[in-house]
């Protein structure tokens, strides 16, 4: 027996094999391939999705980010205008204040001095009064109102307006 | 394999046991009709067709049930393969990988369970591959579908001159390497696949001798047939998937080179 014989076994196995490749492709490597290339184009439109998804989330949190930097600056901004604007306001009340008070002092120190020169006034009028009423008891008549009205004064004048050593050796006006 | 032949190899064995054993039997089949050319190897021809039945039956009953979401049982399984043999054929032919998708599943599938059907332990069975009318058919199919779309890529005068490559007397020795390579392939496939069944067969006369110190080599060489088997479909598959890719590669180049070609002469 030749064991390399070539006969019509070989047609018959040509025919087979023509045969188990027209059912393989019909049933088993054709369905197959289709359904692997659609599962591949699925996942690869799947992962493309995904993929524009995620550039989405990431453009919207760079967004936000930028909102949230501007948001911060505007607020910083608000801020920086609010102390501006409280110490402005501070100033300006802090002069106000200082210029009542400035106000309120010369008011007092006006008041002071005219009340001072009031007393010094009645003073004067009771001193005269009184030098006039003593005077009078004194030398026992009355003497012209009106001239001793103004010799009293002129004389007032005179000592008040010559210094004086007081108790304590302080200098009075 | 206790197949009819070893079987018989066997029990000459044990009948003239200080006799030397009768020929290994290569090349017989249990049922054949007709004498030389117009012979046929019925039994060849039987095991190939339950091959056949053995891809055909599973494929009818499953396919019906295959679905583009997450497969199931069996699908997984022939995914596997699908996606296998293609990546295997986007490496050898690029785009055109889809086209020849089905001849290379075929070719695996088919020699595979080929190869495997002559390690099965029943009797009379032995791989189709073991009978060179089988590997010659596939590989004689292989070179019409390579010289078909040789000629269809690169026209009649294109591949002309493409077997005149790199210089005109080199003809002669392209058509011999155009036509050697269906005899490669037959021949390889056929000398490992027959190679190791009359491995098995000495094996299994030796074990009616010495079975104690021989035990351990029949499911080593069992084991190493089935990678032989794996291999040499994977190797078959390889090789056409090359010869298809350089048939059409070889076209694109010449047309890139006629198009830079043209355009030279344009500038």
């Amino acid at each position: 027996m030749n064991p390399v014989s070539i006969n019509l076994t070989l047609l018959f196995q040509i025919l087979s094999f023509l045969i188990v490749l027209w059912f393989v492709n019909r049933y088993l490597s054709g369905p197959i391939g289709k359904i692997l290339r659609e599962r591949q184009e699925r996942i690869r439109a799947a992962l493309a999705a995904a993929e524009q998804a995620r550039a989405e989330a990431a453009a919207s949190q760079q967004a936000q980010i930028e909102e949230i930097a501007q948001a911060r600056a505007e607020a910083q901004v608000i801020l920086n205008a609010a102390r501006e604007m409280a110490e402005r306001l501070r100033e300006e009340q802090l002069d106000q204040t200082r210029l009542e008070a400035a106000r309120l002092i010369e008011q007092a120190r006006k008041a002071i001095v005219s009340e001072r020169e009031q007393a010094k006034q009645q003073l004067r009028a009771y001193v005269i009064d009184l030098t006039i009423d003593a005077t009078r008891r004194i030398i026992g008549r009355s003497l012209d109102t009106a001239a001793q009205h103004e010799l009293i004064t002129s004389t007032i004048e005179e000592v008040l307006a010559t210094p004086r050593v007081s108790h304590g050796g302080r200098m009075d006006a | 394999m206790p197949s009819m032949t070893a079987m018989i190899v066997a029990q000459a064995a044990t009948t003239t046991s200080t006799a030397s054993l009768p020929a290994i039997p290569i090349g017989e089949h249990w049922l054949q009709t007709g004498h030389g050319l117009l012979a046929i190897n019925w039994d060849t021809i039987i095991l190939t067709w339950l091959i056949i039945a053995i891809i055909v039956i599973p494929v009818l009953v499953v396919s019906r049930t295959f679905t583009t979401g997450v497969p199931r049982g069996v699908q997984n399984l022939y995914e596997f393969v699908v996606e296998f043999v293609s990546s295997q054929a986007e490496q050898s032919v690029g785009e055109r990988a889809t086209s020849v998708l089905s001849i290379a599943v075929t070719l695996f599938v088919f020699i595979l369970l080929s190869n495997y059907l002559g390690l099965l332990p029943i009797p009379y069975f032995r791989s189709p591959t073991s009978d060179l009318n089988t590997t010659l058919a596939m590989g004689i199919f292989v070179f019409i579908l390579v010289q078909w779309l040789a000629f269809r890529e690169r026209g009649f005068v294109g591949q002309l001159k493409h077997l005149t490559q790199p210089y005109p007397p080199f003809i002669l020795i392209n058509i011999i390497d155009e036509l050697s390579r269906p005899v490669t392939l037959s021949f390889r496939l056929f000398g490992n696949i027959v190679a190791g069944e009359i491995m098995i067969v000495i094996l299994q006369a030796l074990l009616y001798h010495a079975p104690i110190f021989l035990l351990l080599p029949m499911p080593i060489w069992l084991g190493f047939s089935f990678f032989v088997g794996l291999i040499q479909a994977f190797i078959f598959m390889m090789l056409s998937l090359a010869y298809i890719g350089l048939a059409t590669e070889h076209a694109e180049m010449s047309h890139n080179h006629a198009d830079r070609g043209a355009e030279e002469e344009h500038a």
